[in-house]
């Protein structure tokens, strides 16, 4: 079956695109993702367990992510805890929003939202 | 490292996961997830690290933001589970809850009245209670309370109780350490607040400075007092009130820059106390330090003190009245205080007064009987709802829909039902409680310590017994409606399907229910209203139109001497009698004001050797014009005269008809042993002493300044010496009422004006607790009579409804339709006549317990009676009349063509 074009599934949430940018990195478990996500976005996105649990389910559903078998370091890892990592489609989908994202700035900049651009 | 959760954390833990894991139970299949283990741990983590941020408030508040946020998800994910029409994997509860949700918006009128029910029931009941509970049940808000007792002087010769000690008894009862562990005291006290715009009267107490650590309560800004505080040097700072703060003050954030003056003296604000604080009563709103051992000097001496006691560790309140009796004398003794006088104690805040006490439970009654009123009629209307869905149910079981989703259904529906009602309620005793204070006159409610305000927990209480009684009342109705239905969708019987013979009886008896309550509360509301018409309309024994009453301090600074007070209050007079619109103007207060008794046993001149008991008679200092002025009769005699004998005297007629039978007063002599002979020189009519509780006493006058030998009240320790109390009658009250300060101005300045007032007004706000508890019973009464009519009017018109098919057999076989509609009515009055009966037997028993709040009203008064069973009688015809109408034009034709 051919994969899904990575850019059907523009724009993405901020929810979304945040859990995906935080699994880009390494593969965490829920309660890292939600650390992760409040980290990047300085607490203005806080998940919540349930949100978490049901956009997780999604994201796999979608095939954007899978478990994981990898682990984090030893010491903090838990081993009943279970890991999500990005698939290859994950990785293009965050990575065509991103670039969408970039372009949105670079408008921004144009339009002088953001100031004289340099 | 992780931290370990501390006991009561681990508790709180438990209980949210337990929430936590309950709504994860809820989740749809697509939402399966947030129930997995991993999600469980992510939520423990979640929890465990707001706990080490802030303990266990962090640990609550993630906690129970993760809860919302899990139950938002799962009505989300369930809403969008909701598939659409055309799609039929409907879950069977989320079906059953749109088809419930269908049904209510069907029925909505009578949804809609039962929600109001409901509501009014549960919002009633709450606020009623809460003040119940404020003022009668709730332990006082103390540190402990059990322990806080309160001293009063007790004479057993006269068995009378009486509060105010000498200052030097309050350090005796301290060293009485076996009994108590620490001695405060308090003494009530009316400072004059002094601002640029002149001065006002605010109610105040003076403490020792302890006092607020006894009692457990703290300042919300400042501090309260620090011992040491309230002796010379020290006395001059305040603590004041919530309201002070904010409405007087404009609740400025430093204190320190505060300065109030109250009586002449300026005093530093050290604190505020919280709003709820109330202490001696609800109506304080400025302490001012005294310190017992070390009072401030030169100031007068503070004798109505009241002592506050903490009962040591073990003993128990019979053992340390028993011993405060005994000891009492002793102890008052040392501190100087009166001879043959002893001590005696009371729990502090068991001391209600009886008239509110009673007044409080009969209001509770009346409310406790709506309250069943509303459960019978949720029930039946949630009957007659059931039965006129019970075609669309069984329609629904013939298309293969179970039994029990069809009574699934009917729960859910009962169960929206008590919800909305529920919530509804929720602001109904919201407005129910301002309504309720705003009705309680202050004689009700300013004595309790506790802050009267919506209880949570009696709103919880009353919230979760509306639930219940709505589901319990309303689902056996309609779990029989949904059953009965069922059967006859099986059995294919046309003719039953509006309700078994159960419900019917069922409805029928809850009518019945219904009309006995409200009977008995409109017995109650009844006999209230004869009882207050009758005090309302009382002869008050004087003139009482277009009198006004005017109260006055005189400072001490100025009228130290009693002939000075005298002479002012004789120029005021004089002053007041030249305004324009005056017919009369004289001093010495209302007939029903105390301001002097005399005390022992009478002795009379014309009976050597013959004693009274111990008798206690209010004296009044008049001038000769009092009479006249208030319109009180003089029976025999005359008034007073300038030239009078010494130990001249005017009686009123009941004390002259009690010691001097033969109807010849006049002329007679009496005397208090040990005391001057007294010669009455005219008898006066009786005037009422009590306007709440009706009838007169015996009284005595004397001439101004000659009242000498009598028990005045002692004033407080403050700037204020005497009162003395003006009574004008004017043509025109309302302009002369406004005149009457700049004319006692016009004599000195430093006259404080206390009180003004019509005395008409003054007697109305007299009866202001049976006013309440007559309009409240009203009230309940009406609501309880109108919601009993609509079930009376469910019950017939289901009736009709039902035996159409009979009513229509009889029309054709040559009954009139007046024969038709007689027997409905018939139905209707007979189970109004059972219901009316069972409710007067009812309510002789449950009236009587209204004995001491009536005036002048038997109990069984059977014009009450008589006519209530009359309102009841004549609204059931109301109710009965519309399906009885109904009835009579049912068309036979129409009906054999169906």
């Amino acid at each position: 079956m051919k994969p899904r074009d990575p850019r059907s599934f523009l724009p993405l949430t901020p929810r979304v695109f945040h859990v995906l940018l935080a699994l880009a990195e390494a593969p965490l478990h829920g309660y890292g993702v939600i650390l992760e996500v409040q980290r990047q976005t300085d607490g203005v996105i806080v998940l919540r367990t349930g949100t978490l649990y049901v956009l997780l389910r999604r994201l796999l559903d979608q095939k954007l992510i899978t478990e994981s078998e990898e682990r984090a370091a030893p010491e903090d890892d838990d081993e009943r805890r279970r890991y999500y990592a990005l698939t290859d489609l994950g990785h293009q989908v965050v990575r065509a929003e991103s670039r969408r994202l970039e372009q949105v700035l670079q408008t921004a900049r144009r339009s002088r939202v953001l100031g004289r651009p340099r | 490292m992780k931290r370990v959760l501390s006991a009561p954390a681990s508790a709180v833990a438990r209980l949210i996961e337990l929430m936590f894991r309950g709504i994860g139970r809820l989740a749809p299949v697509s939402a399966r997830d947030v129930r997995s283990p991993e999600a469980l741990r992510t939520f423990r983590s979640v929890c465990q690290s707001g706990y080490e941020r802030r303990g266990v408030p962090g640990l609550l508040r993630e906690g129970l933001r993760e809860c919302a946020d899990l139950g938002w998800t799962v009505l989300t994910a369930r809403a969008e589970a909701m598939p659409s029409p055309a799609f039929p994997s409907l879950t069977p509860w989320t079906r059953d809850l749109r088809m419930a949700w269908r049904a209510l918006r069907h029925s909505r009128t009578s949804g809609a009245i039962a929600i109001a029910t409901l509501a009014v029931g549960i919002g009633v009941n709450a606020a009623v209670f809460s003040v119940l509970d404020a003022t009668l049940w709730r332990q006082v808000p103390f540190q402990h309370a059990d322990r806080l007792v309160e001293l009063w002087n007790f004479s057993p010769a006269q068995k009378i109780t009486f509060s105010g000690l000498p200052h030097r008894v309050v350090p005796e009862w301290r060293r009485q350490t076996d009994l108590f562990d620490r001695v405060e005291a308090f003494g009530n006290q009316t400072l004059i607040y002094e601002t640029d715009r002149g001065a006002e009267t605010v109610e105040g107490a003076v403490v020792t400075p302890g006092l607020f650590e006894l009692l457990g309560a703290g300042a919300s800004r400042g501090r309260t007092f620090i011992a040491g505080e309230g002796q010379g040097g020290t006395n001059r700072v305040a603590v004041i009130s919530d309201t002070f703060w904010r409405e007087r003050l404009g609740s400025p954030a430093d204190l320190t820059r505060i300065e109030l003056r109250f009586s002449g003296n300026s005093y530093q604000v050290v604190g505020v106390m919280p709003r709820t604080f109330r202490f001696p009563t609800g109506s304080q709103e400025a302490w001012i330090p005294y310190d017992v051992e070390q009072p401030p000097a030169g100031g007068p001496a503070v004798r109505g003190l009241t002592p506050l006691a903490r009962l040591a560790e073990g003993v128990t309140l019979e053992q340390a009245t028993a011993e405060v009796t005994a000891r009492g004398e002793r102890v008052a003794a040392a501190g100087g205080g009166p001879p043959g006088i002893t001590a005696a104690l009371s729990q502090l805040g068991a001391d209600v007064e009886d008239r509110t006490y009673t007044s409080l439970w009969v209001l509770s009654g009346a409310v406790g009987f709506l309250f069943l009123i509303v459960c019978a009629n949720v029930s039946n209307l949630a009957l007659s709802r059931s039965l006129s869905r019970a075609r669309d149910l069984a329609t629904c079981a013939a298309m293969g829909a179970s039994p029990a989703s069809l009574i699934r259904t009917t729960v859910l529906e009962q169960v929206l039902l008590a919800s909305a009602g529920a919530i509804a309620g929720v602001g109904v005793a919201a407005a129910g409680i301002r309504l309720t204070l705003a009705a309680l006159p202050e004689v009700m409610t300013a004595q309790t310590l506790n802050a009267i305000d919506l209880d949570m927990r009696v709103l919880s209480f009353m919230v979760l017994a509306g639930l219940t009684a709505a589901l319990v009342c309303g689902l056996p109705p309609a779990l029989l409606a949904a059953r009965s239905s069922i059967n006859s969708a099986v059995g294919g019987d046309r003719r039953s399907t509006t309700g078994s013979r159960h419900a019917r009886r069922f409805r029928a008896s809850l009518a019945v229910i219904e009309v006995a309550v409200s009977v008995v509360l409109l017995v109650g509301a009844a006999v209230m209203a004869r009882s207050f018409i009758a005090l309302a309309t009382q002869d008050q024994g004087f003139d009482t139109r277009g009198l006004i009453s005017l109260r006055v301090g005189l400072p001490s600074i100025g009228y130290k001497d009693v002939a000075l007070r005298d002479a002012a209050a004789a120029d005021i007079v004089t002053r007041m009698a030249a305004l324009p619109g005056v017919a009369g103007v004289t001093v010495g207060g209302l007939p029903s004001d105390t301001t002097f008794i005399t005390m022992g046993k009478i002795e009379f001149a014309d009976r050597p050797g013959e004693l009274t008991p111990q008798v206690m008679i209010p004296v009044h200092e008049v001038p000769p014009n009092y009479f006249a002025t208030l319109g009180i009769p003089i029976l025999a005699g005359r008034t007073f005269e300038p030239g009078d004998p010494e130990g001249s005297v005017i009686v009123n007629q009941r004390l002259a008809a009690k010691y001097f039978p033969g109807g010849d007063a006049v002329g007679r002599q009496f005397r208090m042993p040990g005391k001057p002979w007294r010669t009455i020189i005219g008898v006066v009519g009786t005037t009422l002493a009590n306007t709440e509780s009706g009838g007169g006493r015996s009284e005595m006058f004397y001439p101004v300044g000659k009242a000498v030998d009598t028990m005045r009240p002692t004033m407080p320790a403050s700037a204020i010496v005497d009162f003395r109390t003006f009574i004008v009658r004017a043509h025109n009250p309302e302009q002369v009422m406004r005149q009457l300060p700049a004319a006692v101005h016009a004599r000195d300045t430093s006259i404080v004006i206390w009180k003004t007032a019509l005395v008409e007004h003054l007697l109305a706000e007299a009866i202001a607790r049976p006013r309440v508890v007559f309009a409240m019973m009203s009230v309940f009464a009406g609501v309880g009579l109108i919601l009993a009519m609509v079930g009376l009017y469910g019950v017939l018109s289901c009736l009709v409804a039902q035996r159409r098919q009979e009513l229509g057999v009889r029309l054709a076989l040559g009954a009139g339709s007046r024969d038709v509609r007689r027997l409905v009515l018939g139905h209707g009055l007979r189970l109004t006549a059972i219901g009316g009966a069972l409710g007067l037997l009812a309510a002789w028993p449950l009236v009587r317990m209204m004995r001491s709040l009536l005036y002048e009203v038997d109990p069984a008064d059977p014009l009450a009676m008589a006519g209530a069973a009359a309102i009841v009688g004549a609204t059931a015809l109301f109710s009965s009349w519309w399906p009885a109408r109904d009835a009579g034009r049912i068309s036979p034709v129409e009906l054999l063509r169906r």
